[in-house]
């Protein structure tokens, strides 16, 4: 798997497609800022309109694996909480984690077009 | 461990521990590797959004953890096996490719294989420890489901925790905008009107429930349509000329024909076009209309000629702005009322000239409120009984456990270490408690359709009920929660065994016996008291029950068949009304096997469904003594009413044809309204002011229990229909022998013929509309027997199975006792004050544990307080005698001791 962090070629980024959808939000919560564990927990809540809610144990399980896979890495422990005592991991996409969640949204917007074509869903969205 | 917050009691120390419980689901590996992560991102979550939300918040919080921790904590150890399996592979046949960790999991898996066996060696004592939980895990399940589906589930709207509901059940449509125009703490606020319409233009004409909402009202709910569109603003028009059918209403009257959209009927005369039809999985707000609409018509509550203040109509809720709290609301409507006390006095102040208050509460809470209390009591009495099988079960373990002392002893003896032992007792705990878990959980299924074809239909939201994931979680921890509770007095045992006692070749300590003796005793004593607590209960509610039953009604519902017509909403004058009327009853009577019928505004029992007019209410006065009565209800009749109800004359006689031109106007009173007003002395022949009008008394009857038979006392007045026929609807009564299938059409084809525009609606017997006012006590009354029988059986054969075993425990002592002379018949006295005394202290902690909850019975109580001595003497009656029942034959074996088989052995 070490290969995907060394070589992040194209092939490399279709083997992970289709993107499980868990992971997706992750890696989409991740672009615009580093997160830690609850960060990633409220803004996927918040993303998803309240229908995903991830518990803490599966959602550190699947960020294990991510970083593993060399879609995340864990970028530093900071000290949080009033006494400054509490320590949290934050997360962040790595160069891979980006091409791969980019991927899986242009899937994604390939599949809403088709919908649209079909006229399963309207155009404006609704 | 979250040590830093203060507090009484560190409620995230203890959720952080259950958390970790929950996180042994997961494989060791994501354990060990992520663990403190974990349980960071769990502390910032819980204390974030769980900690200080609500209860239901929490239950639901703990019940989806603990669903999606088994379910991913199921993948994760699936996942590491599967990586464990190729590393192994790679290391080759000889590599140590064994995790450490491993050895544990073997030990568990062995000590589950030896548990398993134990229990399958001892059929019977498994069986019915397994039966035992399985009928107090389903009890328990089936009315959770029942909680968790009413009051538990959030309702199906947007926002629906910011949904309030507004206002003593109607107000008018002037304060309705009224409200609107001030009440800054709601951003929404919408009216429904339900009523009763008829409809023609779609096969005979019929009455049907209809509702008409404000403009806001299917955004507010989030409602969809499901064919065609709902409500725009252009049909906000004054007469509506567009109306949206129910999907029940789609599928009941078009067969789920598309074609209904588009169609025109006719609703009180009036055209209407169908133009959508709402979305099949749109739930009513019950709390806003008790009756399923099957026609939405718009209603303008701007339209001038609506504004009519004294028209209490509308039915209310509103959306709180987003951060307003529900006291910011309630103030503001307090002031609000105060205003519009003064501004617009009619609807809006009481009798004695003060406001009228408004009432807000949650939508939930309005639609679920009147049955929270019983529930939560129903509940409340399953849990004591899930204690009882508990308890029963701990017991058997602990009887159990001293048969299995030699064997725990020599396991210590022989290395075994104390946790090991204590776990091992555990492990069989918990799989009897998962057992019957399993089997509890099947039988809440079955159990929860015969639950609600008993539940009376007034029980609000029964759609939502079902046996779905977060009940099977609850039966998950219920179990797990029993297992520990009932195993771990025998697994504490399991880890202290007295090796040199338990080894020592027939011993029989007599000080260990005692120890254990005196813990089961415990037991059973708590056995005990909670069932006098579920029989005071069952007891209060049969009494209940009884007195309902047997409350003088006066009047006989047998034999009569009620109906009720409706004229409409623009009905005929008075006149023709009444000739409607015994133009009606002249068919009926036509009939052979009719013994009499007669037509009034109300029938008993028939009055306070939600829209109609019940009743004509007024002041009495009595023009020489003064005496007054407010709310006097007048009910105009016909001749035949009383003969036909069966009422009884107490004094005078009953009204007659005569009577239609009698001036001043002739009625009959009712017991209640003659004591009121003439205090004793005969008022027959005498004359009394109804609001405006001079009556003469002709005669007084017995009470009628017009409202049911809880709401006794109303002031009551008849008189002839002919003289005021004032509602919007009329009722009639046929007396007959005649069954209702055959009377029932043809009152129908009576009706259609002297008026085809009247629909005749709810055909029913007077006996059924009597037998609906006592669904619910008999509901209770059921579930209460149920649950009080079932513990007393339970409590009955704890004692006496616990009874049997003692002897059997003691068969040695007795022997030496009799052998030194002791007479069988004091023997058997030893054991029966054994178990007396055992019934004695259980009774005497149930009564008072009794008394100290009787304030919860206390909403559905009638005719009984909640410390009605008798139930109590009752209860204790039956626990002595039934405890005496369950030593007795424990006490003859005991007494047939034979001295010579124990001095031999000896």
């Amino acid at each position: 798997m070490e290969r995907y962090v060394a070589h992040p070629d194209e092939s490399a980024v279709e083997s992970f497609l289709p993107l499980n959808p868990n992971d997706y939000l992750i890696l989409f919560s991740l672009t615009d800022q580093e997160r830690h564990g609850y960060g990633l927990v409220k803004h996927i809540g918040e993303v998803s309109g309240g229908t995903v809610t991830l518990d803490p144990a599966n959602l550190h399980r699947t960020l294990k694996r991510m970083v593993k896979q060399g879609l995340i890495i864990d970028a530093q422990v900071k000290a949080t909480g009033e006494t400054g005592h509490e320590r949290r991991r934050y997360y962040a996409v790595t160069k891979l984690g980006r091409q791969v969640a980019a991927a899986e949204a242009t899937r994604m917007r390939q599949l809403t077009r088709r919908a649209e074509a079909h006229r399963l869903i309207s155009r404006s969205g609704a | 461990m979250s040590a830093r917050r203060g507090g009484l009691v560190p409620a995230p120390a203890m959720a952080e521990w259950t958390y970790k419980f929950f996180l042994r689901a997961y494989s060791p590996n994501t354990r060990s590797e992520c663990c403190d992560d974990i349980l960071a991102t769990f502390r910032d979550l819980y204390v974030a959004e769980v900690y200080n939300a609500g209860l239901v918040r929490k239950v639901r919080f703990w019940c989806h953890t603990a669903f999606s921790m088994a379910r991913d904590g199921l993948t994760d150890r699936a996942d590491a096996r599967r990586a464990s399996g190729t590393r192994q592979q790679r290391s080759g046949p000889h590599g140590s490719g064994r995790d450490p960790r491993d050895g544990r999991t073997v030990t568990i898996l062995s000590d589950l294989r030896y548990a398993v066996r134990t229990l399958v060696r001892k059929p019977v004592f498994a069986l019915t420890a397994v039966g035992m939980l399985a009928l107090g895990i389903g009890a328990t399940t089936t009315i959770f489901s029942l909680v968790d589906g009413v009051l538990l589930t959030a309702l199906p709207y947007p926002d629906q925790h910011r949904l309030m509901f507004l206002g003593d059940p109607a107000i008018s449509i002037p304060n309705l905008n009224a409200w609107r125009d001030n009440a800054t703490s709601f951003d929404e606020m919408v009216g429904l009107w339900g009523r009763d319409q008829i409809a023609t233009g779609t096969g005979d004409a019929e009455v049907v429930p209809t509702a008409w909402v404000t403009r806001d009202f299917f955004p507010l709910f989030g409602a969809r349509p499901s064919v065609g569109r709902l409500l725009t603003e252009d049909d906000f028009t004054l007469t509506p000329q567009v109306t949206v059918l129910s999907y029940g209403g789609w599928q009941r009257i078009w067969g789920g024909d598309r074609s209904a959209v588009g169609s025109t009927i006719n609703l009180d005369g009036n055209p209407v076009v169908i133009v959508g039809v709402l979305d099949r999985v749109f739930e009513v707000p019950e709390a806003m209309t008790e009756r399923r609409p099957e026609y939405w018509l718009p209603l303008d509550a701007r339209a001038p000629s609506l504004q009519l203040p004294g028209r209490l109509i509308l039915t209310v809720a509103g959306r709180l702005v987003g951060g307003a709290t529900v006291e910011q609301a309630r103030e503001q409507m307090a002031t609000i009322a105060q205003r519009l006390a003064v501004e617009m006095p009619q609807g809006n102040t009481r009798r004695d000239g003060s406001p009228r208050p408004i009432p807000v509460v949650s939508l939930l809470d309005a639609t679920v409120g009147a049955v929270r209390g019983p529930m939560l009591a129903v509940l409340g009495a399953v849990t004591l009984l899930l204690l009882i099988a508990c308890s029963n079960v701990a017991n058997l373990l602990l009887a159990r456990g001293t048969e299995r002392e030699r064997e725990l002893a020599l396991r210590a003896a022989l290395g075994a270490s104390r946790s090991r032992l204590a776990g091992q007792v555990l492990l069989e705990s918990l799989i009897i408690a998962l057992a019957g878990g399993a089997l509890g959980a099947l039988a809440a299924v079955g159990g929860l359709d015969a639950m609600k074809a008993i539940l009376p239909s007034a029980v609000p939201r029964l759609d939502t009920v079902h046996v779905d994931l977060p009940v099977l979680a609850f039966a998950l921890l219920v179990s797990v929660g029993t297992g520990i509770l009932f195993g771990s007095a025998p697994a504490l045992r399991g880890m202290r065994p007295d090796l040199n006692v338990a080894l020592r070749e027939g011993s029989l300590s007599a000080t260990g016996t005692r120890r254990r003796m005196s813990l089961r005793n415990a037991i059973l004593v708590t056995e005990v008291a909670l069932t006098v607590v579920l029989l005071v209960g069952g007891g209060l509610l049969f009494n209940t029950f009884v007195r309902l039953m047997a409350v003088d009604k006066g009047f006989d519902p047998d034999n009569t068949l009620v109906a009720r017509v409706s004229f409409g909403t623009r009905p005929p004058e008075g006149t023709q009304k009444a000739l409607f009327a015994s133009q009606v009853l002249d068919r009926v009577r036509a009939t052979p096997e009719v013994r009499t019928a007669a037509a009034a505004v109300l029938f008993p029992f028939g009055a306070g469904r939600e829209g109609t007019m019940c009743c004509w209410a007024g002041t009495v006065e009595h023009p020489e003594t003064g005496a007054s009565q407010d709310w006097v209800i007048a009910n105009p009749v016909t001749v035949d009413y009383f003969v036909t109800l069966g009422a009884e004359l107490l004094r005078g006689r009953f009204l007659s044809e005569s009577d239609a031109t009698g001036d001043p106007l002739r009625v009959v009173i009712n017991e209640t309204l003659a004591r009121n007003i003439f205090a004793g002395t005969d008022g027959v022949g005498q004359t009394i002011r109804f609001r405006e009008l001079e009556v003469m008394v002709v005669g007084i009857v017995a009470d009628v229990a017009n409202f049911g038979v809880t709401r006794p006392g109303f002031n009551n007045f008849y008189l002839l229909y002919e003289q005021a026929p004032i509602t919007s609807e009329i009722e009639f009564a046929v007396r007959t022998d005649l069954p209702m299938s055959v009377i029932g059409p043809r009152l129908r084809s009576i009706v259609r013929e002297a008026n085809p525009a009247y629909p005749l609606q709810e055909i029913t017997t007077m006996a059924a509309r009597v037998g609906q006012y006592r669904a619910v006590p008999k509901f209770y009354t059921i579930i209460a027997a149920i649950f009080a029988l079932t513990s007393l059986a339970l409590a009955l054969g704890g004692v006496y199975g616990s009874m049997l075993y003692a002897v059997g425990q003691r068969t040695r002592e007795f022997g030496i006792r009799m052998a030194l002379g002791a007479r069988a018949a004091r023997v058997t006295r030893m054991v029966l004050r054994n178990g007396l005394a055992i019934g004695g202290i259980g009774l005497a902690v149930g009564l008072a544990g009794a008394v100290a909850l009787s304030r919860i019975m206390e909403s559905v109580l009638f005719g009984v307080t909640p410390t009605d001595p008798i139930t109590y003497v009752a209860v204790g009656t039956v626990v002595l005698g039934a405890a005496s029942v369950a030593s007795l034959v424990p006490a003859l074996k005991a007494s047939r001791a034979d001295p010579m088989t124990t001095l031999r052995t000896e």
